[in-house]
């Protein structure tokens, strides 16, 4: 870092890419600020840094081939670049006027009353008083902030207004809701919130003219009808709020929040019930306590874990879908919960029954089945199945257990058929192989049974 | 009403989500039964398109050209820290693109990374398509909340390449704030804690009246699943090399198999204590010899292994809401969203740190395309009872004299917003000056862009007056413009030009996205076809013997014949030069053929 240096002024190399370089905020800045007029001294001056700082990013950036020190011997022409800039925080805002002279548009979607209302708030300017943009008087509370930025919000937020016809009003809507979140944003810290009430109530003159604004902002509400192609005008987003909260809905709520309830303690009961179930079980008991709204195709796997060996069902789970907001999911509930207390003859009554309800469903006959094959009651298991298969022929998990309901019937060429049909399914669904080496895995188990069946 | 549907367009996985007529919101099953959809993109040898479940499977064998977590890389650098470290384990081949992007390249074609994920946007379009038996055109696509602006427009890009015209940008702790309250007539305030599969928020909002308002929101855009994932993949490399003096590494294969046995092992260690990873013929030598990886993982090696990452997620939250001025006691509910947050070392951690038993009151992987799905209804049918309010996440502003950075929107404010401050020049007679655009999040600044305002008066330093204007849309896009308050000369950017495409490059992939489903419908067709047309010459083949000897004793028999024989090898002709048009031609002919077979040796 010689003198010399301090002199020269250095400035970038061309085509230099400034993203690819590991810059510090500062050295970011120095290199914004070289043009090849500036000397290292000067600039020493425009950041207000030591000038070694300075030199030091300087050395920096010559050594990241960022920039160059020209020769002092060059002409001076060569270095003209424009000079760059110097920036500083300046004292204030320019003010925005506001002050055009209201055109109404045919044809948009807010009527003659709400671009009024409109054109006032814009009119009030961000300089006014932010309390008086979100409709607040001098005695408001600072709870009162949130509320009335919601009200408005409801009204004025660009959502409101998503692809509609707006002509002029385009840009003011966007610009008036702006206006409203500053105000918002200056207002949320409850000491700032204090000095603009103190200001308001000081100046009694800005009170009255609100008066009067508001009572022409409550003449909004309740306006007269809008025309025709405008759809929800404030008045109409007014009484919906109204049926928001109306008796009915509540019952409606509550209504829900029993089922919801209901469902709970199902659960609950299902997880106690389910206690003594094996490892592979406890996993999802785990979940369950956890809160977890178990899918229906997870209780499926639950229920495939009682199943004896059947160690891939589980991985498979996820070839199932139904709906929790399906009318049979409250139902199927209460199967399962006959399931796990061991009363099997009504849980078979009830699986039936979805079944003939729900005869689209598959997965009713399939769990049906299931629940025959584990009674030992093949023939009915295997019908059962089959109908399953009708509704969906390509489910891995059925065409599986068709052919394990086979062997129990003693249907060899059933089983075979299933089973290749599984493999081919298998193959085409993916060349997964992982499934594929469970299924292989699975096989040998089938086939020690066949030799069971020889050996008979 | 044109349906809109809402995707989130996740990290590992996306779902997709409609709003029902009953006015709950539906989330779409794809064709294979499941409701989320692997984020993965594959090119075949054939130049086929694979996405989601099908792209997955076929992973292991074509890890060059597959290409998962393309989220990580949206709308970043080449030069990123993150995007550096991203590139030293995924398989496929990146390059530099010519906008400083990261550019992906499968079969010799290079693709930019919003492509890849309009690859995604698109077969969840067709999800939705096939369920509601109608086209569909308009979305909404959530992001990560603590997204920056390139990373939001990269997005938006994505829609654009994929066809669909994205209503909304909107972040993905909100949307699934939306589903948790949405018509429910609530007053709470709940933390949403969103950790998915690369990327972590973590929002609060209080609900009151309909009115969703965002009070804060932080997040890591690089910390999620695929970091554990990582985590145990390292883990098996460096055993494996103690064990076998063998670096995995080296071995794209290897190394997606690895990923997949590290995520598994992962996912089951969420609910048992202890996985056994195996993974035969992994890696065979140079003199031939074969060798197998095996290994036993435990929940609390797991949990050593990704101490540091839970440790991070938690310092953001004690962080957020220390900022924002809330005491965990003031919340009424934490959300747990993305499929992480099922992990038990999280679950245990976040109880700790909010003191409160987390709640899944609403489903991990669907919530947020759910609330989606409703913001996407909200904005079309002119409902008036719920709507969202969002904050811009970072502190935007510019650099000023000394290097100092000047906010002009900070963290937290309500959007879509504007700010405007009046700078001046520092040096006599300048006439020009630089804009340089910064993102502060967590107190690094990052260059979101920069331009240069020209042609100022020469003037005496400080009277010159420049106002600089920061626009936010709803989306959380950004937009500067400077003003000389003099000469009303203006400059302006939409922030992104710098790491973004451009527009000729959108257009062009827009052309070339069509395309190609072009022909990939003209292709399926045609396959569909073949096949009708090879069962009709199997039959023409099996009937041809019995039918010779009946149409020989008759008067038109050769004719018959010499006609048949015609049909036949033009059907084969254009099976051969794959002529869409000649085979639909000439496959009607042959079925007529067929049908006089089969009747002639009926008749017999
Ligand atoms: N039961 C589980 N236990 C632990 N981790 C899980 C579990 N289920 C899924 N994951 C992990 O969660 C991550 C995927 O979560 P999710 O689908 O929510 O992410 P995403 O939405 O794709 O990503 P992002 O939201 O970050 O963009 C993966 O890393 C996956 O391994
Ligand atoms: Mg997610």
């Amino acid at each position: 870092m010689t003198d010399n240096k301090a002199h020269c002024k250095p400035r970038p190399l061309a085509g230099v890419n400034v993203y690819a370089l590991k810059l510090t905020p500062l050295e970011g800045f120095i290199f914004s600020q070289l043009d090849g007029q500036v000397s290292v001294e000067q600039l020493a001056d425009i950041c207000q840094l030591p000038e070694e700082n300075v030199l030091e990013a300087i050395d920096n950036l010559l050594k990241l081939k960022a920039i160059e020190l020209p020769d002092s011997d060059m002409p001076t022409e060569y270095s003209r670049p424009a000079p760059t800039a110097k920036t500083e925080p300046a004292v204030a805002m320019a003010p925005r006027s506001m002050n055009e002279q209201p055109q109404y548009e045919e044809g948009i979607y807010l009527n003659a009353e709400q671009q009024r209302e409109v054109d006032r708030l814009l009119a009030l300017g961000e300089e006014e008083n932010p309390l008086l943009i979100l409709g607040l008087t001098a005695d408001a509370a600072f709870a009162d902030v949130k509320k009335s930025y919601f009200k408005l919000a409801k009204v004025y937020h660009p959502d409101r207004f998503y692809g509609r016809e707006l002509g002029s009003y385009q840009e003011k809507l966007a610009t008036l809701f702006e206006m409203i979140n500053q105000a918002f944003n200056t207002l949320s810290k409850p000491r700032v919130f204090e000095l603009w009430r103190k200001r308001l109530a000081e100046n009694p003159a800005a009170s009255s003219q609100l008066k009067k604004e508001n009572s022409k902002n409550q003449l909004i509400a309740v306006d007269d009808e809008p025309p025709p192609q405008m759809v929800p005008s404030p008045a109409k987003a007014h009484s919906s709020a109204r049926r928001y909260s109306s008796p009915i809905s509540q019952e409606l709520e509550e209504v829900r929040q029993n089922i919801l309830k209901e469902r709970r303690q199902r659960q609950n009961i299902y997880v106690d019930r389910l206690g003594k179930a094996d490892e592979a079980m406890q996993a999802a008991i785990l979940k369950l306590r956890d809160g977890f709204l178990l899918e229906p195709c997870e209780k499926i796997a639950m229920i495939c874990t009682l199943v004896p060996d059947n160690p891939f069902y589980q991985s498979l789970r996820a070839d199932f879908f139904l709906d929790e907001n399906h009318p049979s999911y409250m139902d199927l509930l209460q199967v399962e919960v006959l399931v796990d207390s061991g009363y099997l003859d009504k849980a078979l009554a009830g699986y039936a029954k979805l079944s003939k309800e729900y005869y689209k469903i598959s997965a009713f006959h399939f769990m049906e089945s299931l629940l025959l094959y584990r009674q030992n009651e093949v023939v009915k298991a295997m019908n059962a199945i089959d109908k399953a298969l009708a509704v969906s022929p390509e489910q891995l998990l059925f065409l599986l257990h068709a052919s394990r309901v086979s062997v129990a019937c003693k249907n060899n060429s059933g089983k075979d058929y299933f089973w290749v049909r599984a493999i081919a399914l298998a193959k085409k669904l993916s060349c997964d192989i992982s499934v594929i080496g469970q299924l292989l895995v699975y096989k040998p188990a089938e086939q020690q049974n066949k030799s069971e069946k020889q050996a008979e | 009403m044109e349906p809109v549907i809402g995707i989130d367009l996740g990290t590992t996985n996306s779902c997709v989500a409609i709003m029902k007529g009953d006015g709950y919101p539906k989330v779409i099953h794809n064709k294979s039964g499941s409701n989320t959809t692997p984020s993965m993109v594959a090119v075949t040898d054939s130049g086929k398109r694979l996405i989601g479940q099908l792209a997955k499977r076929q992973a292991v064998v074509n890890p060059q050209n597959t290409v998962y977590a393309a989220k990580r890389l949206i709308g970043r650098r080449y030069d990123d820290r993150e995007v550096q470290k991203a590139l030293k384990t995924i398989p496929y081949k990146t390059e530099r693109g010519p906008h400083d992007d990261v550019r992906i390249s499968l079969r010799n074609h290079s693709y930019a990374v919003p492509e890849i994920s309009s690859m995604i946007l698109n077969g969840l379009r067709m999800v939705a398509q096939d369920y509601l038996g109608r086209p569909v055109t308009k979305a909404v696509v959530t992001v990560p909340a603590y997204f920056n602006d390139n990373q939001r427009q990269a997005t938006k890009d994505a829609g654009k390449i994929a066809g669909l015209e994205v209503l909304r940008i909107i972040n993905e702790p909100t949307a699934a704030a939306l589903t948790y309250g949405f018509s429910r007539n609530v007053s709470q305030k709940v933390a949403v804690f969103d950790l998915g599969g690369g990327t972590f928020d973590i929002s609060i909002l209080e609900i009151d009246q309909g009115v969703f308002n965002v009070i804060t929101s932080a997040g890591d855009t690089f910390l999620g699943g695929e970091d554990f994932d990582e985590r145990i993949m390292e883990w098996l490399v460096l055993n494996f090399a103690k064990e076998c003096k063998v670096d995995l590494r080296t071995d794209r294969m290897a190394l997606q198999r690895l990923k997949e046995a590290a995520e598994n092992a992962k996912i089951e260690l969420s609910t048992v204590s202890e996985v056994q990873i195996n993974l035969p013929f992994i890696y065979s030598t140079p003199e031939g010899e074969t060798l197998h990886l095996t290994a036993n993982l435990s929940r609390d090696k797991l949990n050593e292994l990704g101490a540091d990452l839970v440790e991070r997620c938690m310092h953001i939250c004690t962080e957020t809401m220390q900022n924002a001025g809330i005491k965990p006691a003031d919340l009424d509910d934490v959300l747990m969203v993305g499929g992480m947050s099922r992990m038990p070392a999280i679950r245990d951690a976040v109880t700790k740190c909010f003191g409160i038993t987390p709640s899944y009151t609403v489903h991990p992987d669907e919530a947020v395309a759910l609330g989606a799905a409703i913001q996407g209804w909200l904005l079309v049918s002119g409902n008036t009872d719920t709507l969202l309010l969002d904050v811009t996440p970072h502190d935007f502003g510019i650099l000023v004299a000394g290097g100092d950075f000047n906010t002009i929107i900070p963290k937290d404010t309500a959007i879509p917003t504007s700010a405007r401050k009046v700078f001046t020049t520092m040096r006599d007679n300048q006439t020009q000056v630089r804009i340089m655009i910064m993102q502060e999040s967590s107190n690094t600044h990052e260059l979101l862009g920069e331009f240069a305002l020209t042609g100022l008066r020469e003037a005496p330093k400080g009277a010159v007056r420049i106002e600089v204007t920061f626009q936010i849309s709803a989306d959380g896009i950004v937009s500067v413009y400077a003003r000389d308050l003099e000469t009303n000369r203006c400059q302006s950017v939409t922030v992104t030009a710098s790491s973004g495409l451009t527009n000729e490059e959108i257009q062009r992939m827009i052309q070339e996205n069509t395309d190609y489903l072009v022909t990939s419908e003209a292709t399926q067709k045609f396959e569909t076809l073949h096949v009708e047309a090879e069962r009709y010459l199997r039959q023409f083949k099996l009937l041809l013997p019995k039918a010779i000897m009946t149409l020989r004793s008759s008067s038109y028999g050769d004719d018959a014949l010499q006609k048949a024989s015609t049909v036949v090898s033009r059907l084969q002709e254009a099976i051969k030069r794959r002529d869409l048009n000649e085979l639909e031609n000439s496959l009607a002919p042959l079925k007529r053929t067929v049908e006089l077979f089969e009747k002639l040796t009926k008749d017999q």
